[in-house]
């Protein structure tokens, strides 16, 4: 367990490991506005002349279209970010490292893969409208299934927006050093909306997908 | 309540709900909806202020939001506007600007000293003798400002919210609902937005007599509440306009930033005063403030009133005045009546006394409230006339002479106002795209028209947006004036206020003219005029009308003041929003944390100063001495991570950097040395060949965004085949140093350390404590020493071994400040701390990190002629040990023949030498000198002896070889 999530500091008891990172599995109920601390899923962004025949090499689709998320089941996806980069996201059952086989941070036929150790949080629930009407400037009412570069908090961060039972989940990542930062300030959010933490389980639990937390 | 009316048909109170509350220390009682100011007049509390200079009692106004003289303060909260702050249990309230209260404020007295106290007598006073000048200062201060703030409360913050919409609907008046109504059945996005707590606008008030209007408006609120196209936001003040249709709105809650893809304001008028002797009594108010006070808050405003008229709102005034049970005694037109419409008629036929072509020409005091009024009819030139003159008592006195537009949106968005005689106000003449304007902002009137009005702007709205609809013509804006040209009346006595906020007579604007302020700019800021809390919405107009009179000119010419935004008031809470400052924090932060560090800023990070708890000197000391003598190790995370590949990668830093960089050798570094096209310092680092079309980059911390941008850019511009990466906050760093690096790091590393092996300035791939890492051997403090880079998510696990394996070894963490002194030692300059926006690298003594030989780099075409120009050069000095004189400090300046000749770029007690040593940009005309002449703190001269750098190993030893600083650690 050498792996840490940027917002390790403001986890408190995260006493369990997922693929190598302590995180907070479980809080019991869920409150009623929430943010999960997703770091200790793997992502990758793919760079470079070749990376779009590195991909179709492994069976992956190469979308054409900028910035839609492309779904690969169990919460792995894929985006094209630009003309030659591409941004992996596993699922939490590391389907995609299964397929590809391990990844490594490096130069790769003339290609750049770079692990990406961001934060990732996800967060939902009564509030988390009101709070990313407050957090960020774009107009994410009619967004959908779209993989977004903004701020959010003053801070550069991607962003999936997905509908989750009729109440929207915004899936925010950043920079692994603005990462407890940005951790710290939506959860104060999430606290103003009488909401707190939920855990890594309770979050693919209550969307029935499959995990390796421990 | 004596003055509270029976039930009326538009009433906001809830009269089972009873509200109690305090003001100046009495208890009283309103209803939940009520105001502070209906609450207090339906008490029979008339004064409710006093006025910002003299201190003259002052009520209700205008009742809408502009009441600059009813500001009160409920413990923390200061300047409550009372004519608009809700009700509410428990509030305890004070007028702010008094002393000693209300009822006996002792500021009053200042209204005697009038006379000495003319118009902009504070640009003119107070700077002789200059002595006094700060006594004078300490009695305006406390005499001046609204309210005491009490620096110990806590600090309040309003979220802030971001909003969009197609069509921003400003004003929920009739044109406004009509225009959201229309735009929203068309299919578009609307916000509509209105400063009250309830939509209708006039309707509620203006029109709440009027059986027509009635059924209008029912029709209106009942769509527009049912239109799931329309967001009403009531209480919402939009109080600017920015461009792109950005526009803030002010709400209880805090502060909505919503982004319109068309506006239309449809924000209405403010009806204005007339200006005559007394015209700021308790019991003189805008005619559709009483009507607000009637309908909206059941409360009788006086008992026997006079209505003072331009336009047929007076009339309508006076009819809702008589049914509410006020005697109205007379009703005094400007003009003529017969051009009023129906209204007269009707208040003709209850008996009502109207008078053609007369004025009030003052208004009469008693116990500092009105009671009575001299009425004095006009001649042709509309002069009063002292012949005739006709006193009438009364407790009330009805204004409704004219209106001017809410136009600041329109201001603001960039639409050119014009003057137009029908009806009698500034009218957009011109709007910018996407900008309309509907209703009586647009100068149209009659209730039929500006619901047409309002539908009319929609369609143009709607036709901006792509969205087809048939176009409908705009209704005209009638047939007569609303305002009147110039209803202000001079006196010899004065006290005939154009500017409530501010005190200001008639006289004071035409001496301010007078005296060479002609020019309605310099009117505004040499008086003041409208620059009080309601921001000239109820003075700008006839300070404009009277300073056109005065050079003769037409409205028109004269102009009008700019609206910057924000044109109303904004807590400052609600601007402060909650506090989003990013902040960049090493992997290690917590570590950092948990052992005493003292954090300090650089750009966005937080990095440890110093480790403590001992006090900054010694731990600084205690850091430096473990690193030369032992080991160290230090978070370098912060530092710039560019990663640069592609088969062009070398022909760009050789392009981007003075040094040259394509031959470095595989597994290699080089320092590199970045300047800009001047060819000015702005960066250095360090540059690693990690394959043939590979390279690391490292900058300074603050530094690295702008060094990626520009590689970006420069690629792109000179279309070479390079990848860029930027790997700033993904890869980790740390520096361990010090003569016992090696016994600390070898049993970690799959790296072998050997000197042979891993030579000075070479770079490694392998792993630390498990972890894949790139290890960098370079000088960065003069001592045997590796930067290691690592992931993000596993730097701290790497640390922390790091830290256990060097227990044994005494590792001490080390921050910035032992990290300076060290490079200071060495002589290794700062970029920015030893440099600034002007050095180039000859200033620096860097001549030999620029590589002219090259065909090309940044910069060099300014080096090149430069070169042997350079007007600084950077020199060190050491002051001898046990020196106890003044120390000079960085930025203390060089002397040379009482002229500037140069500065104190860096300097610190160095433990490893024991003297004080520094580094000083000076001017090269000085030559080769023996000390500097340096003025410390307080002026006094000291004297630094110069010495050669490095202060410490010249020969570089340590670094290139361990052997050396480890006998001599031993």
């Amino acid at each position: 367990m050498n792996r840490l999530s940027p917002a390790h500091a403001c986890l408190g008891q995260a006493t369990h490991s997922v693929d190598g990172m302590p995180a907070v599995l479980r809080v019991g109920a869920t409150p009623p506005t929430w943010l999960a601390d997703l770091s200790p899923l793997r992502r990758w962004l793919v760079r470079g002349g070749e990376a779009a025949a590195w991909l179709a090499a492994r069976d992956l689709p190469i979308p054409e279209q900028l910035f839609r998320a492309h779904d690969l089941g169990a919460d792995a996806f894929l985006v094209r970010t630009g003309r030659a980069e591409f941004f992996l996201h596993d699922g939490p059952g590391g389907a995609l490292r299964a397929k590809l086989g391990e990844i490594p941070d490096g130069l790769v036929a003339g290609m750049r893969i770079v692990v990406r150790d961001d934060l990732e949080v996800a967060l939902g629930g009564a509030g988390a409208d009101r709070l990313m009407r407050e957090f960020c400037a774009l107009d994410l009412a009619e967004v959908e299934n779209q993989f977004l570069f903004t701020r959010v908090a003053g801070t550069t961060a991607w962003l999936r927006v997905e509908g989750e039972g009729g109440r929207r989940c915004y899936r925010i990542g950043c920079d692994p050093s603005y990462g407890e930062y940005l951790f710290e300030t939506l959860l104060e959010g999430v606290h103003e909306c009488a909401g707190d933490i939920t855990g890594y389980a309770d979050f693919y639990d209550s969307r029935g997908i499959a995990h390796d937390a421990s | 309540m004596p003055s509270r009316l029976p039930p009326q048909p538009r009433e906001r109170i809830d009269r089972s709900r009873s509200v109690s509350f305090r003001f100046e220390g009495r208890d009283y009682a309103g209803y939940v909806g009520d105001t502070v100011s209906s609450a207090l007049l339906a008490n029979g509390v008339d004064v409710l202020g006093r006025s910002f200079k003299y201190h003259r009692p002052r009520g209700v106004f205008s009742a809408a939001n502009h009441d600059a003289n009813a500001l009160m303060q409920a413990g923390g909260e200061l300047n409550l506007r009372a004519d608009v702050t809700e009700l509410q249990s428990g509030l305890d309230l004070a007028a702010v600007n008094t002393v000693g209260g209300l009822r006996r404020d002792r500021g009053r007295m200042v209204e005697w000293l009038a006379p000495m106290l003319p118009v902009g007598f504070y640009y003119k006073t107070f700077h002789k003798p200059r002595a006094l000048f700060p006594m004078w200062e300490r009695l305006i201060r406390n005499m001046a400002g609204l309210g005491r703030l009490d620096t110990a409360d806590a600090t309040q913050r309003q979220p802030k919210e971001h909003a969009f919409c197609d069509v921003l609907v400003v004003g929920a008046g009739p044109s406004g609902l009509a225009a959201a109504l229309a735009a929203a059945e068309a299919g578009a996005r609307v916000t509509l937005v209105d400063e009250q707590p309830t939509p209708g606008g006039s309707l509620e008030s203006e029109f709440g007599g009027d059986e027509q209007a009635g059924a209008i408006r029912a029709g209106l609120l009942e769509r527009m509440l049912a239109h799931p196209g329309i967001a009403f936001r009531p209480g919402a003040v939009a109080a600017g306009y920015y461009a792109d249709h950005w526009v803030p709105l002010v709400t209880a809650q805090g502060l909505v930033k919503l982004r319109a893809r068309a506006v239309i304001v449809a924000s209405g008028a403010f009806e204005q005063p007339a200006v005559f002797r007394g015209n700021d009594l308790p019991g003189v108010m805008l005619a559709s403030a009483a009507q607000r006070l009637v309908h909206q808050y059941a409360v009788k405003p006086c008992e026997r009133t006079v209505v003072f008229a331009a336009n047929p709102s007076a009339y309508r005034a006076a009819l809702d005045l008589v049914r509410a049970g006020v005697a109205v005694a007379a009703v005094a037109d400007l003009g003529d009546p017969a051009t009023r419409g129906a209204p007269v008629d009707a208040v003709k036929a209850l008996g009502i006394e109207v008078l053609a072509h007369t004025a009030v020409y003052e208004a009469r005091a008693r116990d500092g409230r009105l009671a009575g009024v001299e009425l004095r009819r006009l001649d042709a030139a509309d002069e009063p006339l002292p012949e005739g003159a006709r006193r009438i008592e009364c407790d009330g006195l009805l204004m409704s002479v004219g209106w001017a537009p809410a136009a600041a949106l329109l201001y603001q968005a960039g639409t050119r106002m014009v003057y137009a005689e029908i009806p009698g106000q500034l009218v957009p003449a011109e709007l910018p795209a996407g900008v309309f304007a509907a209703g009586r902002v647009n100068g149209v009137f009659e209730l039929q028209d500006r619901l047409a009005d309002g539908r009319a702007a929609a369609a143009e709205a709607l036709a901006h947006l792509g969205i087809a609809v048939p176009q409908a013509s705009r209704p005209g804006r009638g047939s007569e004036a609303h305002s009147h040209a110039y209803p202000i009346f001079d006196h010899p006595k004065g006290r005939n206020f154009v500017d409530l906020d501010e005190d200001l007579q008639l006289k004071d604007l035409k001496r301010a003219a007078a005296e060479g302020f002609d020019n309605i700019e310099l009117l505004k800021r040499y008086s003041t005029v409208g620059m009080g809390p309601s921001q000239g919405k109820h003075s700008n107009m006839n300070a404009v009308r009277v300073l056109a009179r005065l050079n003769g000119r037409s409205i028109d010419d004269t102009g009008t003041t700019t609206a910057r935004p924000f044109y109303h008031p904004v807590p400052v809470k609600a601007l402060a929003g909650r506090r989003l400052r990013p902040e960049r924090r090493t992997p290690m932060h917590a570590w950092h944390a948990a052992h005493g560090a003292e954090f300090m800023a650089a750009g966005h990070w937080l990095r440890p100063k110093f480790y403590g708890p001992a006090p900054q000197d010694a731990a600084v000391a205690a850091e430096v001495r473990a690193v030369r003598e032992g080991v160290g190790l230090i978070d370098v995370s912060t530092l710039g991570k560019i990663e640069a590949f592609g088969r062009d990668a070398g022909e760009l830093l050789d392009r981007a950097y003075t040094l040259r960089l394509s031959n470095i050798k595989q597994d290699r570094t080089r320092y590199a040395l970045m300047v800009d096209e001047a060819g000015v310092i702005v960066d250095d680092g360090i540059a690693a060949r990690l394959g043939e079309e590979h390279f690391y980059l490292t900058t300074t911390t603050t530094a690295a965004e702008g060094v990626y941008r520009t590689l970006q850019r420069l690629a792109a511009e000179w279309r070479l085949q390079v990848d860029l990466v930027a790997r700033t906050g993904q890869n980790a760093a740390m520096n361990i140093a010090g003569p016992l690096t090696a016994e600390v790091l070898a049993p970690l590393t799959d790296v072998d350390l050997s000197a042979e092996a891993f030579p000075f300035l070479g770079a490694r791939r392998g792993h630390v404590a498990g972890v894949p890492a790139l290890l960098m051997r370079v000088g960065f403090v003069g001592e045997l020493g590796y930067e290691i880079h690592v992931p993000a998510a596993q730097a701290s696990h790497v640390w922390t071994a790091l830290m256990e394996a060097g227990r044994e070894h005494g590792i001490r963490p080390f921050g910035v400040e032992a990290q300076r002194q060290l490079r200071l030692e060495k002589g290794h300059i700062i970029v920015g701390q030893d440099t600034d926006g002007t050095s180039t690298p000859f200033d620096a003594d860097m001549g030999w990190a620029v590589k002219f030989d090259k065909p090309f780099f940044l910069g060099k075409r300014s080096l090149q002629v430069l070169a042997d120009k350079a007007r600084y050069r950077l020199v060190g000095f050491a002051l001898p040990p046990g020196y106890a004189g003044p120390l000079p400090k960085e930025c203390h300046l060089v002397i040379d023949g009482g002229e500037i000749a140069g500065r104190v770029t860096s300097i610190g007690a160095s433990p490893s030498l024991g003297r004080v040593i520094g580094l000083a940009m000076i001017e090269r005309r000085l030559g080769e000198v023996a000390s500097l002449d340096i003025r410390v703190d307080g002026g006094a001269m000291m004297q630094a002896p110069v010495v050669p750098t490095p202060f410490y190993d010249p020969d570089n030893l340590r670094q290139k070889a361990p052997s050396v600083a480890k006998e001599a650690a031993a």
